[in-house]
């Protein structure tokens, strides 16, 4: 493999920082570990890594914080969070304040280092859960007409999401589509940003509307 | 007074009185040296009392009666008290050692008169004033056992604090040249000085204690819901898991299990969704199916719906598409998402296992696939199977929107 990007872990389980970065291997090369919001920091702005693998919960904080505290740091880097928790609110939370991806900690290796490589590549990952979260959002069934086309998903992203959800990997779902795996990456990282910018209510105040249904 | 009342003298012979801390209203000095006279403390109290309006000289005594009595107390071990190189007898009775006391009082009156004391109007209202402070943070420092809220403690800490202010008033009044210019500014200001200065620490700990407590229960509550839960359900999965350490397929389902369970239990509204929504069946017909074939099976779910019929019908398909995909399709991994949408109802069981010929179907498939069109029909929905060799299989299935409520 010749393209080897850099990694830094953040996860405050020593046990599952020793296990992801077994499992990587030589894929890519992990720089640095850190346990908490500061050190994370700390260690981020220092070494610049290409891929940031981020803990959702973390002593002390949040993976939205240490996204926020580098982004204003001034700190070129891309974020993957990494957990195992599939609640809404943290998995939106930590794509609004800037990740590139989500992914569970279920996930087998290879498609690890493939999500990796991905978000190094700057486009972005879903998961099937974060997929499902994103047509939940969006779904304008429960809410006023959106004004403002960030605030919607066009029917072919729709499309890219359901199949995603659906468990989908993006070389499948250019081939059913018969589109090129560019496109459907285009497709991807266009609901990136538009969950990123959103106005909508539902991203706003997930967790409200989610005791609602 | 009856003679009941009167404590007795203790030890037949003099020691070194101890501070009464039990039983104190300032320093526990007067209490104490009533103890060990075999006096009750009002008396002790009435001579300091007098001794204090003879110029001041009863403060003082009791100053240095405080500061002697708890240094001697810090020096000595229980039941082994300073006494005197000789042994001097107590008086037998009580109105003996009364008296004795009273004599005592009187001449140390006599004296300080013939001395002379300190300027009366600084005497009183320092006097007072240092009473009223050594009082008010006596009481709202060190004994914690005590209830702070209890009324006889409200009373002597508000009866102090009007005590201090009079005090102060009274010895602003007495400086010479107050009374008139800016006088009545001044005492005001010192009335308040007063106030806030002696309020200032008993509304901090009054504030600190009240939060203390209330984050002090609610994190008893939550310590004693969370242990009764890991004891119901981690605990019980972690002995599963000791006993069945040979059958490492047993412990993958345990512990597949107890991750749901215990994310049912983190997310209350999906524990919400249990039985009665097609969400919470969905899980469970994971649940199911993982302990049964120990495939994992992941659920994505859009939206959410109560069960009726027509639902429960294709419920009843997507169990059976998913105990097909693993008993038969060796995947690692079978992902089911739900929709529910305006439109319908969508299911979506996938696997990226080793598939089939769809038009090449053996008994088994045949019956499992004809079960799963067939119960899809009657409940006015369809089912449609994508499969081909290495490429896994779909199964996907629709209930319309009129079958929608």
């Amino acid at each position: 493999m010749s393209y080897q990007p850099t990694v830094v872990l953040v996860d405050d389980h020593d046990l599952v920082r020793a296990g992801v970065r077994a499992e990587l291997g030589d894929r890519v090369r992990v720089v640095a570990e850190a346990a908490d919001v500061v050190e994370a920091v700390d260690v981020i702005v220092e070494t610049a890594p290409d891929v940031v693998l981020l803990d959702v919960h973390l002593p002390s904080g949040t993976g939205a914080d240490v996204i926020a505290a580098v982004v204003d740091r001034g700190v070129e880097t891309s974020f993957l969070a990494l957990s195992v928790s599939d609640s809404p609110d943290d998995v939106i939370s930590v794509i609004r304040a800037g990740a590139r991806g989500y992914v569970t900690k279920a996930i087998k290796s290879d498609e690890l280092v493939a999500s990796i490589i991905r978000v190094a590549e700057g486009d972005a990952v879903f998961s099937p859960r974060l997929a499902g979260f994103v047509i939940d959002a969006f779904s304008s069934s429960l809410s006023e007409p959106a004004h403002d086309d960030v605030d919607q998903l066009s029917p072919r992203e729709k499309e890219v999401m359901r199949l995603l959800a659906r468990g989908y990997a993006y070389k499948e779902i250019a081939r059913r589509l018969s589109i090129s795996i560019k496109t459907v990456e285009t497709h991807a990282s266009a609901v990136l940003r538009k969950l990123q910018l959103s106005s909508r209510h539902e991203l706003q105040n997930w967790a409200a509307r989610r005791r609602i249904v | 007074m009856e003679e009941r009342s009167i404590p007795s003298a203790g030890q037949p012979y003099w020691q070194m009185p101890e501070l009464a801390e039990d039983d104190r209203l300032i320093g526990g000095v007067a209490a104490g040296i009533g103890r060990e006279l075999g006096l009750e403390p009002i008396w002790v109290r009435i001579g300091f009392v007098v001794l204090f309006a003879m110029g001041g000289w009863g403060a003082l005594l009791y100053g240095a009666a405080w500061a002697l009595f708890a240094l001697a107390g810090r020096h000595s071990t229980p039941g082994g008290r300073a006494a005197p190189a000789e042994r001097i007898a107590k008086g037998k009775t009580a109105s003996a050692r009364l008296a004795g006391f009273a004599v005592t009082v009187a001449g140390l009156a006599i004296l300080a008169g013939r001395i002379g004391g300190f300027p009366a109007e600084v005497v009183w209202p320092l006097g007072v004033l240092g009473v009223g402070l050594l009082v008010a943070w006596q009481r709202l420092s060190g004994d914690t056992d005590e209830d702070w809220r209890s009324p006889r403690r409200w009373l002597v800490v508000v009866g102090n604090l009007l005590v201090a202010t009079v005090a102060v008033i009274v010895l602003l009044l007495g400086i010479e040249g107050v009374a008139d210019a800016a006088g009545s500014v001044l005492l005001a200001l010192g009335a308040v000085v007063a106030m806030a200065g002696l309020s200032a620490p008993w509304w901090w700990r009054l504030v600190r204690e009240r939060d203390a407590e209330r984050q002090a229960r609610a994190r008893s509550d939550e310590r004693a819901e969370v242990a009764a839960h890991l004891h119901d359900s981690v605990l019980q999965t972690l002995t599963l898991i000791q006993r069945n350490s040979a059958d490492p397929q047993a412990m993958l389902n345990l512990a597949r299990r107890q991750e749901r369970e215990l994310r049912n239990w983190l997310d209350p509204n999906r524990a919400s969704r249990h039985g009665e929504s097609v969400r919470g069946c969905l899980d469970e017909i994971a649940t199911t199916v993982e302990e049964l074939h120990g495939v994992p099976v992941e659920v994505v779910a859009v939206g959410d719906c109560l069960v009726d019929e027509p639902v429960d019908a294709l419920l009843g398909a997507t169990r059976e598409a998913t105990v097909n995909a693993a008993k038969h399709s060796g995947a690692e991994q079978i992902d089911i998402y739900l929709e529910v949408g305006e439109d319908g109802i969508e299911v979506y069981v996938r696997d990226t296992g080793k598939g089939f010929e769809t038009d090449v179907i053996d008994e088994d498939r045949h019956g499992i696939r004809h079960s799963i069109l067939a119960r899809m029909e009657r409940a006015g929905g369809t089912a449609v199977v994508t499969s081909a060799p290495g490429e896994g299989t779909e199964v996907e299935l629709r209930l319309g929107q009129e079958t929608n409520r």
